[in-house]
C-alpha cells in the first residue's frame, strides 16, 4: 500500500461507491413527501431501522479508529468500544419513544414545538451545525485517508469521489434512500468485522493473546513458579516482543492496564461524553422520527444494542490481534516513521487474505457513507425545513419545501467536501469527540428535561442549550490555545447544563397561564397514549385534569382544546 | 390503573435501570484506580477487567434494554386492551 492503486479493494470501494447510487436514485421513485424525504414516510420496520441505525452511528472512526486504538492503548481503547454503545441506554430509557410520540421531523422542531419557540429553534438550529458539521468534516478528511490508504487514489480525488456519490444519492432519494443504503452498508460492515477474525482468531485465540500480555510483566519470573509464568502461555509463532519491538512499543503488561492514555478523571469525563452524547447527536435522534409508533422505536434500539454490540465486541478483538501479532508493524508507517493508525485494520487483515483486506476496505467505505449520508440529512433539515420551512417561508407548498430540501442536501454536500479538503490535517478522532461532548451538553440535557419535567420553562431550555454548549467550546478553545491540557469538557459541562435547566427554570417559572397552557400541552404530545396520537382534539380530559394538581397556580389548561397537530398517518393503525 | 399511573410505572422502571446501568459503567474507572492488580485477575482466561468492559457491559446492556423494552410495551398494550 502506499501510492500506488491497490486493485482488490479499489474494486471494493466501486462496488460499494456503485451499490449507494443505485439505492440512493432508485428510492427517488418512492419519494413523493415531504414525510418521505426526511423521515421516510415513518414506515421503517424495526429490522430495517435497526441496521440503519447501526450503520449511522458507526462511522470510520468506529469502524477503523476504535480497534486501532485498542492496539495502540490497550484497555483505555475498550472504553470506546463499549462507550460507544453504552449511549444508547440512556437514549432508549429516557428519549425514543417520547420522541417518536412528539411526531417531528427534527431536534429544532422539538425545541420549537416544546416550548413554542423561534428563539429556541434558531439556537437548536445553531447547535445542530456545529454537532453535524464537526462531525462531518471529521468524516470527509477520513474519507480522503481512508481512500488513500485503501486503494492508493489520492487524497484530494477521494475525498471527491466519495463525497459527490454520497451528496448525489441522498439528494435523489432522501431519507427513503438512506434508509436502505444503510441498512446494505451496515451488513456489508458488519461481515467485514467478522468474517477475517473467524479465520484468524484459531491461529491464536483471543483469551490466550490477552494472558500472554498479561503475564508480560516485569518481576513476574520471581513471583510465580517458572512453568506457569513463561511456559503454558505462548502465541503461536510469536513469542513475547523482541527487545527491539520492546523498545518501540513499550511493556505489553502496561498494555493490558488501564489509564495508559487517561487517567482517572480524564476516564470519566470521556465516558460522560460517550454516554450523553449519543443520545444528543441530531443524526442519530432523527432516525428514531423513521419508526411507525413508540413501541417500534424501543424495538429498534433493542435491535441497534445487539447490533452494535456485536460489532464493538469485535473491535477489542482485531486490537488484541494486531497489537499481540504484528506488533508495531501492524500500521503502515510515513517516511518519517509515524504509524497511522487508520492503517491498522487494513494491514491486519491482509493476514487473512487479500480477499478480506478488500473486504475490511469495503466495510470502512460503507461505514464512511452510512455515516455521512445520515449527517447530510441531519444538516440540510436543519436548512431546508427548520430555517426555510418553519421560520423563513412556513407558507411554501411541498413542492417547493421538497426543491429547496434537494438543494440544501447538494449545498451541505459541496460545503462538505471543500472545507473537509481544508481540514487534511485535522485530528478525526478529536472532532467526532468533540461533537459528542457538544451533543452531551446541550440537546442530550434538553431532551431529557424537556421530555419529563413539565416545569421545565423556555428561558430555562435556552439557558441549558447556551451554558453547556458554551462551556465546551470554551473548555476546547482554551485547550487549542493551550491554556489548560484538559481535553474532555463532558464532565463538567453536562452538569452545569442541566443545573442551568433546572435554576432559570425555577426563576423564570411565574409565567402568564396561557404560556403554561400551551407548554403542558406539548408535553402531553410527548406522553399520550398512542391510540391518541392521530386522533385531533381528543386528548383525554382525565388525562389533562389529573395534572392540575401539579400545575402551577391559575393554570386553566383543562378548557384548552388540544390542537390539531401535523397530518401523521401510520400511527392510526396502532389505535 | 389510569394511563398516568402506568406511565409513572414505566418512568420508575426507567430510573431503577438507569441506575443499576450508570453505577456499573462508572463505578469501573474508580475500581482500577482503586484495586489495579485485581481487577486484572484472570477470569475465564480474560483479564477480569477486560471481560467486565469488552464483553459483560454489552450483555448487560442488552438485558437491561429487553427488560425495559417488554414490560414497558406490554404495560401500554394493557392499557389499549383493558379498554
Amino acid at each position: 500500500m502506499g501510492s500506488e492503486v491497490v486493485v482488490l479493494p479499489l474494486i471494493a470501494a466501486i462496488v460499494v461507491l456503485a451499490l449507494t447510487m443505485y439505492l440512493g436514485i432508485s428510492a427517488a421513485r418512492r419519494t413523493h413527501t415531504l414525510a418521505d424525504y426526511w423521515v421516510a414516510g415513518r414506515s421503517v420496520d424495526v429490522f430495517t431501522n435497526a441496521s440503519a441505525i447501526s450503520s449511522n452511528y458507526l462511522s470510520a472512526a468506529s469502524f477503523l479508529g476504535v480497534a486501532a486504538f485498542v492496539w495502540a492503548n490497550g484497555f483505555d481503547g475498550v472504553w470506546y468500544a463499549t462507550g460507544f454503545a453504552a449511549g444508547y441506554i440512556l437514549l432508549l430509557l429516557f428519549i425514543a419513544s417520547p420522541l417518536r410520540r412528539f411526531g417531528e421531523y427534527t431536534i429544532p422542531d422539538f425545541c420549537d414545538g416544546r416550548f413554542d419557540s423561534d428563539r429556541l429553534r434558531h439556537v437548536g438550529i445553531m447547535w445542530t451545525f456545529v454537532i453535524s458539521s464537526l462531525y462531518i468534516i471529521a468524516q470527509m478528511v477520513g474519507v480522503g485517508t481512508l481512500m488513500e490508504v485503501v486503494t492508493g487514489i489520492p487524497w484530494v480525488w477521494g475525498v471527491f469521489a466519495l463525497g459527490g456519490v454520497i451528496t448525489l444519492s441522498v439528494a435523489f432519494g432522501g431519507m427513503t434512500g438512506v434508509t436502505i443504503a444503510q441498512m446494505a452498508q451496515f451488513w456489508i460492515m458488519i461481515t467485514a468485522m467478522i468474517l477475517p477474525l473467524i479465520i484468524l482468531l484459531p491461529r491464536h485465540g483471543y483469551p490466550t493473546m490477552l494472558m500472554h500480555a498479561y503475564n508480560d510483566r516485569p518481576g513476574l519470573a520471581e513471583e510465580a513458579e517458572a512453568p506457569s509464568a513463561e511456559g503454558s502461555i505462548t502465541v503461536t509463532g510469536t513469542p513475547a516482543f523482541t527487545p527491539d519491538q520492546q523498545a518501540r512499543f513499550g511493556s505489553l503488561h502496561g498494555w493490558v492496564s488501564p489509564f495508559q492514555k487517561w487517567d482517572l478523571w480524564g476516564s470519566v469525563s470521556l465516558l460522560v461524553a460517550l454516554v450523553c452524547g449519543t443520545a444528543g447527536l441530531p443524526h442519530i435522534l432523527a432516525r428514531f422520527y423513521t419508526n411507525p409508533n413508540a413501541s417500534a422505536a424501543r424495538w429498534s434500539t433493542v435491535w441497534v444494542l445487539v447490533f452494535i454490540g456485536v460489532f464493538y465486541i469485535t473491535t477489542p478483538i482485531w486490537g488484541t490481534y494486531a497489537r499481540m501479532v504484528l506488533g508495531p508493524d501492524a500500521a503502515v508507517r510515513d517516511a518519517a516513521g509515524v504509524a497511522n493508525p487508520n492503517s491498522m485494520m487494513l494491514v491486519t487483515s491482509f493476514e487473512a487474505g487479500a480477499w478480506a483486506q478488500a473486504l475490511v476496505a469495503a466495510g470502512a467505505i460503507a461505514a464512511l457513507l452510512s455515516t455521512v449520508s445520515g449527517l447530510l440529512i441531519a444538516l440540510s433539515s436543519a436548512i431546508a425545513h427548520d430555517f426555510y420551512g418553519e421560520l423563513l417561508h412556513p407558507e411554501a407548498s411541498d413542492a417547493q419545501k421538497m426543491t429547496v430540501a434537494k438543494l440544501a442536501v447538494v449545498a451541505c454536500g459541496a460545503l462538505a467536501i471543500f472545507v473537509g479538503l481544508a481540514f487534511r490535517d485535522a485530528n478525526i478522532a478529536w472532532m467526532v469527540g468533540l461533537a459528542f461532548a457538544v451533543a452531551a451538553s446541550t440537546f442530550f440535557p434538553l431532551l431529557v428535561c424537556g421530555i419529563w419535567w413539565r416545569r421545565m420553562t423556555e428561558a430555562g431550555a435556552f439557558a441549558g442549550l447556551m451554558v453547556g454548549g458554551g462551556i465546551s467550546a470554551v473548555v476546547v478553545i482554551g485547550t487549542l490555545a493551550k491554556w489548560w491540557t484538559f481535553e474532555q469538557p463532558a464532565i463538567i459541562s453536562v452538569p452545569a447544563a442541566f443545573a442551568a435547566i433546572f435554576v432559570v427554570s425555577k426563576l423564570t417559572a411565574n409565567q402568564s397561564a396561557e404560556k403554561w397552557a400551551t407548554w403542558e400541552r406539548a408535553f402531553h404530545q410527548l406522553h399520550r397514549p398512542e391510540r391518541e396520537i392521530p386522533q385531533h382534539g381528543e386528548l383525554a380530559d382525565a388525562v389533562q385534569t389529573a395534572e392540575v394538581a401539579e400545575m402551577p397556580a391559575d393554570d386553566p389548561v383543562e378548557t384548552i382544546p388540544h390542537e390539531a397537530e401535523e397530518s401523521e398517518k401510520p400511527d392510526e393503525s396502532e389505535a | 390503573m389510569t394511563y398516568e399511573q402506568m406511565q409513572a410505572k414505566q418512568l420508575k422502571l426507567s430510573l431503577l435501570l438507569a441506575v443499576i446501568f450508570l453505577i456499573t459503567v462508572f463505578s469501573v474507572p474508580f475500581l482500577n484506580d482503586a484495586f489495579p492488580t485485581q481487577m486484572l485477575t484472570p477470569v475465564l482466561g480474560i483479564p477480569f477487567v477486560w471481560l467486565f468492559v469488552g464483553i459483560l457491559f454489552h450483555v448487560e446492556f442488552w438485558i437491561i434494554a429487553v427488560v425495559y423494552t417488554r414490560y414497558s410495551n406490554r404495560w401500554e398494550e394493557e392499557m389499549t386492551d383493558g379498554e
